[in-house]
């Protein structure tokens, strides 16, 4: 994931201030909520990201909702946005403290491909030996796309391990056109 | 071949049986931004500069910038069908070319896939395209003759093999003709041509390919093309391609190769493309700061390897568009600073119809010189200063002026050896053919013949010397010299064939100077040329006259009127 510049400074700082007040879990929550509310509702979206609405109208709205049913430390943050002027990027920063939150507690977030929606049991044994391998605390969260046919294509950490039916075949089919598969032929005859 | 179905079956069956597709954990990136034949790329942390990358489409990458989150890279192929988020992936190998003996005889593009039709390459070994240059060690100093063929260079600017020669000049002034004669030339030799194009009309290079084709040139020659319609990427690394395709047989098979890059402006023009789009800074006519490796590094891959490395060698010869003649232009200045020469060819010789057209006065040979044959060196050592020395005493008397009988003599001398160094197009002549012929005007055998009459006598004395006086030929293909003995011998054969050739029925000589100047394909260049070439016979006419009133005792300037 690519982490800009200003959400990756805001989102250190969160994760910086959360763990000095030692309620790092509890704003890890409250931020996976608040990304999670920002991605479905599209009226609270307009309300943080549009610049017409004043940031003291943004202060109270805020402070009415959260003050003391989240975290001071969350709140204020979120109070600092606003007066800095940053609110529009609120949605990158909470997704860049995500980012910084897995590294902090040495979790790997995985992405598997398949053909079709993997069994809850299938996703923890992948994770088991995704987790194996990289001697890691593995997420895995699934993504379906029909057009890979079969098998399952791995994404973490940049890396990627293809095990789709469509690549195979793909491999297949070049490695039957090949001029070394043809020489083959005419050497039979 | 008969080819029973069953059998393809088969063999299909025992491919997919024994097939074993590899699963293996890579490294992927996503695309940031594309276009005009460069990608952003994040991700690829441990990518390295100059790696190859491969692109969802298929197309391949070249890794240029790392940079701090992102990697700038080149896309070798189609990037239409690329958007921004498709996967990129490493491929932990530089770039590579297929090479080897499948690819003489074919068309191909920068990576090596064909062009012609012909069907894929069966070719299994590969070389990376950027690889060093020999180093001190690694080399000797050149010493055998690449010989071109054309008169005027073998004998002024003779050519080693190992040796890089420039050949520059404006547009329309036939450098890529100097280049494909010389590779026509090779023809039963043992020299591997390849003959790099970048950026030309794609019109142009099916003309160059039917050319080489119809000569017998495609039995050892490889074609790789880059036209103006692939994207600059790879018309920025065809030469390198090519060099790399030559190189196989350089290293590999001790052979001699032949390497054309034509030519090198437009693939400093594609590299300026890429490295603005890039966002590298800009110099000097907005080229990058790196131009000039750009070719040294490509130029420092010619050599003559050393005897423990098999004695292989390379011969480069790159060519340089100008514009309106203007050679301290920066791509110009830099490529005749690496080569070992330069051959200058000039419009105003061209429309003259002296061609090729080069100018003797500044197309030099720095290392060819103690390659070339020894004959060759002997009667034509002093070719240069004559010419020079013509060049002068023309102007001056042009400008009308009383010249006293040593210096018409010297300036009719000059005429018929202009005369001499004129060559058709794609005609090239064997050495002894040159020597012969040079030996004969330098010796002032030539100079009782009428100046539009010299192409004619040319070709009568090459014939009737191969005919009646084969002995000649076979003693000066083999030693290569001029030794007494034998000039003793083609002296009075030489006397006897020109007075023949003066009272023998004479052809009309409009008509033979006609026919020699102008081949079919230079016909195009109308009027202009056939206004100067009606002139300078008028103005050698009088001269002629000037000559017979000095010099009484020419008997043979009858046939003048």
């Amino acid at each position: 994931m690519l982490i800009e510049k200003i959400p990756a400074l805001y989102g250190k700082a969160l994760l910086e201030a959360a763990a000095d007040a030692d309620v790092l879990e509890d704003v890890a929550a409250e931020v996976s909520f608040v990304g999670g509310l920002l991605g479905e509702d599209a009226d609270l979206r307009l309300f943080v990201e549009s610049p017409s609405i004043e940031s003291a109208q943004k202060r109270e709205v805020f402070e009415k909702t959260f003050r003391g049913k989240a975290t001071d430390t969350f709140v204020n943050f979120l109070l600092l946005l606003v007066d800095k002027g940053r609110e529009a990027e609120l949605e990158a920063t909470l997704a860049a403290f995500g980012a910084f939150h897995d590294e902090h507690v040495g979790l790997v977030r995985a992405e598997v491909v398949s053909a079709e929606e993997l069994a809850e049991e299938e996703i923890d044994k992948l994770a088991a030996a995704i987790g194996a391998s990289i001697d890691k605390q593995v997420i895995v969260s699934n993504k379906v796309d029909p057009e890979m046919l079969g098998g399952v294509i791995v994404r973490y950490q940049g890396m990627v391990a293809d095990g789709s039916l469509r690549t195979a075949l793909k491999e297949l089919r070049s490695e039957m056109l090949s001029p070394k598969f043809e020489s083959e032929l005419v050497h039979e005859n | 071949m008969r080819i029973n179905p069953e059998e393809i079956t088969s063999v299909l069956k025992k491919e997919i049986e024994t097939y074993s597709g590899e699963f293996q954990v890579e490294e992927e990136g996503t695309i940031l931004e594309v276009g005009d034949g460069i990608a952003r790329i994040y991700g690829l942390t441990n990518c390295m500069a100059g790696e190859m990358l491969e692109f969802s489409n298929g197309s391949a990458g070249v890794a240029f910038n790392l940079e701090e989150s992102s990697i700038g890279a080149v896309i070798l192929g189609e990037y239409d069908d690329l958007s921004e988020g498709d996967s990129v992936k490493r491929t932990g190998s530089v770039l590579q070319v297929p090479v080897g003996e499948e690819l003489i005889g074919r068309v191909v593009d920068p990576l090596g896939n064909p062009l012609d039709g012909k069907g894929p390459l069966k070719t299994d070994k590969f070389r990376a395209v950027e690889s060093d240059a020999p180093g001190i060690a690694d080399r000797q100093s050149v010493k055998e003759p690449l010989q071109t063929g054309i008169k005027a260079v073998d004998s002024m600017i003779p050519i080693g093999r190992g040796q890089r020669e420039l050949i520059i000049g404006d547009r329309g002034t036939g450098k890529t003709a100097v280049a494909i004669d010389t590779i026509i030339n090779q023809k039963g030799g043992d020299v591997i041509c390849v003959y790099v194009a970048v950026g030309q009309k794609a019109s142009t290079v099916a003309g160059v390919v039917q050319r080489l084709t119809e000569s017998g040139a495609m039995d050892y020659t490889i074609v790789v093309n880059a036209s103006a319609s692939m994207p600059a990427p790879l018309q920025y690394v065809a030469p390198y391609c090519g060099c790399a395709m030559a190189e196989y047989f350089m290293y590999e098979k001790n052979g001699h190769t032949l390497c054309v890059y034509d030519d090198l402006s437009k693939q400093a023009a594609a590299y300026r493309q890429l490295s603005l789009l890039l966002r590298r800074p800009p110099g000097r006519e907005a080229y990058p700061g790196d131009v000039f490796y750009l070719h040294s590094r490509l130029l420092e891959r010619s050599a003559k390897l050393s005897d423990d490395l098999g004695a292989g060698s390379l011969t480069a010869l790159p060519v340089i568009e100008t514009q309106e003649g203007e050679v301290s232009a920066y791509i110009p200045t830099n490529v005749i600073s690496i080569t070992d020469g330069q051959i200058y060819l000039v419009p105003e010789l061209f429309f003259a119809g002296v061609r090729p057209a080069i100018d003797v006065g500044i197309s030099v040979s720095r290392v060819g010189g103690s390659a070339q044959v020894k004959g060759m060196k002997a009667v034509a050592g002093s070719l240069r200063l004559d010419l020079a020395q013509f060049r002068e005493l023309e102007a001056f008397a042009q400008l009308g002026t009383e010249l006293d009988a040593a210096t018409q003599r010297q300036l009719d001398r000059g005429f018929r050896m202009v005369e001499i160094l004129k060559q058709d197009q794609y005609q090239p002549m064997s050495v002894v053919d040159q020597i012969l012929i040079i030996w004969a005007g330098s010796k002032g055998k030539l100079d009782d013949v009428p100046v539009d009459r010299v192409s004619e006598y040319e070709n009568a004395f090459l014939e009737f010397i191969a005919s009646t006086h084969s002995e000649i030929v076979e003693q000066l293909g083999e030693t290569g010299e001029v030794t007494e003995e034998l000039e003793a011998l083609l002296d009075p054969v030489c006397d006897d064939f020109t007075r023949s050739f003066l009272e023998g029925s004479a052809p009309d000589p409009r008509a033979g100077a006609g026919a020699g100047e102008e081949s079919e394909e230079e016909e195009a260049d109308d009027a202009e040329a056939e206004n100067a070439d009606a002139e300078a016979p008028e103005a050698e006419a009088d001269a002629e006259a000037e000559t017979a009133a000095d010099d009484a005792e020419d008997s043979d300037d009858g046939e003048e009127a």
